[in-house]
């Protein structure tokens, strides 16, 4: 029973690695790349990217969570590929599907893969009403 | 009208990444309750129209997918702590980074429980929601609901890009499950106790099976939810089970008769109540304190009774289908003792007949509501309660008076008034609120 769930579940439902990575997995990771979304930002111009048309869907924005510009949103990536708080699931292009950052704000923020290449994330923060976000900031604390 | 409905309002596509996700961006509608109390949990402030909006814009998709991913759960477990059960029950778990409601499904297996806590600021998002609600909606309306969500998102899929594989596979597997009524009753026990069909671990279904023979059918249910309180599991529950039926001590249940059942739907704790009042129609006793002569009479024992010592697994064992029914206090203090006997009793009209075990937990399944509620309103009817407060006021004291009164205990005093709101919630203690 529930064979199909299971295997769907493991493969959508965000779980945090308790695994760490091989060396060879955090050199791979720390090869991806950021792309913004339009979606997750109010102001989408300010990172280059085209304004979605309306209606907008209802996305979590980088702006509430303080991120206005591309380079602070990099950097902030960076230290995600660093860290390497990621999922479980690990997509066939050998990348975490996601992995999670903290920033000095205690803002946690989720890098999605998927973009114009392989390789390429982008990212939202999450909101304190998601379970994950205080899972995400208690492992965030312990990760060396 | 179904207490539960989920309406796409219009398909609104994108183009963003997921082609499932894109083509089921929906401006969505979640409407739960009946009546006067039917609540929007949709409702947002969105804070670049500036305007208020009953629906939000999301993927129908991934709504859809959670929703049956967690099925049974969602349909069958309780109200538990901690981030784990949320993320089974939450809808704002669903992520792939949209801002999804600050709403916790949770079942008592009759009903399911939808609370939703309104935002007092956005939080990462442009939108804030502004529902606050505690509803209880009928299982079957919730089944259908999703079913219907799930349907017209395969629906629209098709019409896009092509029926989701994933999508039907997990309908149909879920199907069986449900239409199946032995695959349907292992699931269900593993969601009450908290897993995911399939995810028990090797031999936990057949030493259910087993523990299953010994307590009866319905009672299952109830150890199952309490399994994850249970430091040793369902071996602690199998002994919790052995020292209730060795238990030297005995009250008579047999007296208690089943009146007839309600014309209407009731939830839980409306059925407790009502159950009460039957019961003290019993006892020729409809109104003020039961007195210890009188709940010792007709429970067969004196009371107050011995107190044995603390234990994991609380009820009582009924065997010889006669009423008789081994007990284990696990409290000392008189009023607690009897609002413990007064629980079993309240146990042993809503369990069924095949059932010898009487669970006594602090479980949010639909028994044990039942079992508070009956409790409450027997040891202390609230017609008699409102009197005496309206006489006597709602200080503490006067609370204090009430409790001495009834011979129950302060919580069960502030407990049936903040029920019948008439007192606030903030003057329960604060692990209760």
């Amino acid at each position: 029973m529930g064979k199909k769930a299971q295997q769907l579940r493991h493969e959508t439902i965000r779980t945090i690695r308790t695994a760490p990575l091989t060396d060879a997995q955090r050199k791979h990771l720390e090869g991806a790349t950021y792309e913004g979304s339009p979606f997750h930002k109010r102001n989408p111009g300010d990172f280059g990217l085209t304004p979605p048309a309306a209606p907008r869907p209802d996305k979590t924005l980088c702006d509430e969570a303080g991120i206005f510009k591309k380079v602070v949103a990099t950097r902030l990536f960076k230290r995600g590929t660093k860290r390497a708080l990621v999922s479980e699931f690990m997509t066939p292009a050998g990348f975490p599907k996601e992995f999670w950052v903290v920033d000095s704000e205690g803002n946690v923020f989720e890098a999605m893969y998927g973009g114009s290449r392989e390789g390429a994330y982008h990212g939202y923060p999450i909101r304190r009403s998601d379970p994950l976000f205080d899972k995400v900031s208690s492992a965030w604390k312990k990760k060396p | 009208m179904s207490a539960i409905d989920f309406q796409v309002c219009e398909w609104l596509g994108t183009w963003d990444s997921d082609p499932r996700q894109d083509a089921t961006l929906a401006s969505l509608r979640l409407d739960a309750g009946a009546g006067a109390g039917r609540v929007c949990l949709t409702d947002v402030y969105d804070q670049i129209a500036r305007t208020v909006r009953p629906y939000i814009n999301v993927s129908a998709y991934a709504l859809a997918r959670w929703l049956l991913l967690n099925w049974w759960r969602l349909r069958w477990e309780p109200p538990r702590r901690g981030a784990d059960w949320l993320l089974a029950h939450s809808l704002a778990a669903i992520g792939e980074g949209y801002a999804w409601p600050p709403a916790v499904i949770s079942s008592d297996g009759e009903f399911i429980q939808i609370q939703a806590s309104a935002e007092s600021a956005c939080d990462v998002a442009a939108i804030r929601y502004l529902a606050n609600a505690m509803l209880d909606v009928p299982a079957a309306d919730f089944e259908a609901a999703v079913d219907g969500l799930a349907g017209q998102v395969q629906l629209r899929l098709s019409a896009c890009s092509g029926e989701d594989r994933d999508l039907r596979e997990l309908q149909e597997e879920l199907a069986e499950e449900r239409t199946d009524p032995q695959l349907a009753n292992t699931c269900r026990l593993q969601a009450i106790a908290g897993f995911n069909p399939g995810d028990a671990p090797a031999g936990w279904l057949d030493e259910m099976e087993n523990l299953c023979h010994g307590v009866g059918p319905g009672a299952i249910g109830e150890l199952a939810a309490v399994l994850p309180s249970l430091r040793g599991g369902l071996q602690e529950a199998q002994e919790g089970v052995n020292q209730l039926r060795r238990s030297g001590h005995e009250i008579d249940l047999g007296w208690l008769r089943t009146p007839p059942r309600s014309k209407h739907p009731e939830l839980p704790w409306e059925k407790g109540a009502r159950l009460a009042v039957f019961v003290r129609q019993l006892l020729g006793q409809e109104s003020g304190p039961l007195t210890d002569s009188t709940l010792g009479d007709c429970l067969g024992t004196a009371l107050p009774m011995p107190f044995i010592e603390r234990r994991a697994l609380k009820g009582g064992f009924r065997s010889n289908g006669n009423g008789r029914t081994r007990v284990a206090v696990p409290n000392a203090r008189p009023e607690s003792q009897r609002f413990y006997l007064a629980r079993l009793m309240g146990g042993a009209l809503f369990a069924s007949k095949d059932d010898h075990l009487l669970a006594v937990t602090d479980a949010g399944t639909a028994m044990q509501k039942c079992e508070r509620s009956f409790a409450q309103e027997l040891l202390c009817p609230w017609r008699d309660l409102d009197a005496f407060t309206d006489e006597n006021g709602l200080g503490d004291d006067a609370i204090a008076d009430a409790g001495e009164h009834f011979q129950v205990s302060d919580w069960v005093i502030r407990t049936a008034l903040v029920n019948k709101h008439k007192l606030p919630r903030e003057r329960l203690p604060q692990a209760l609120q």
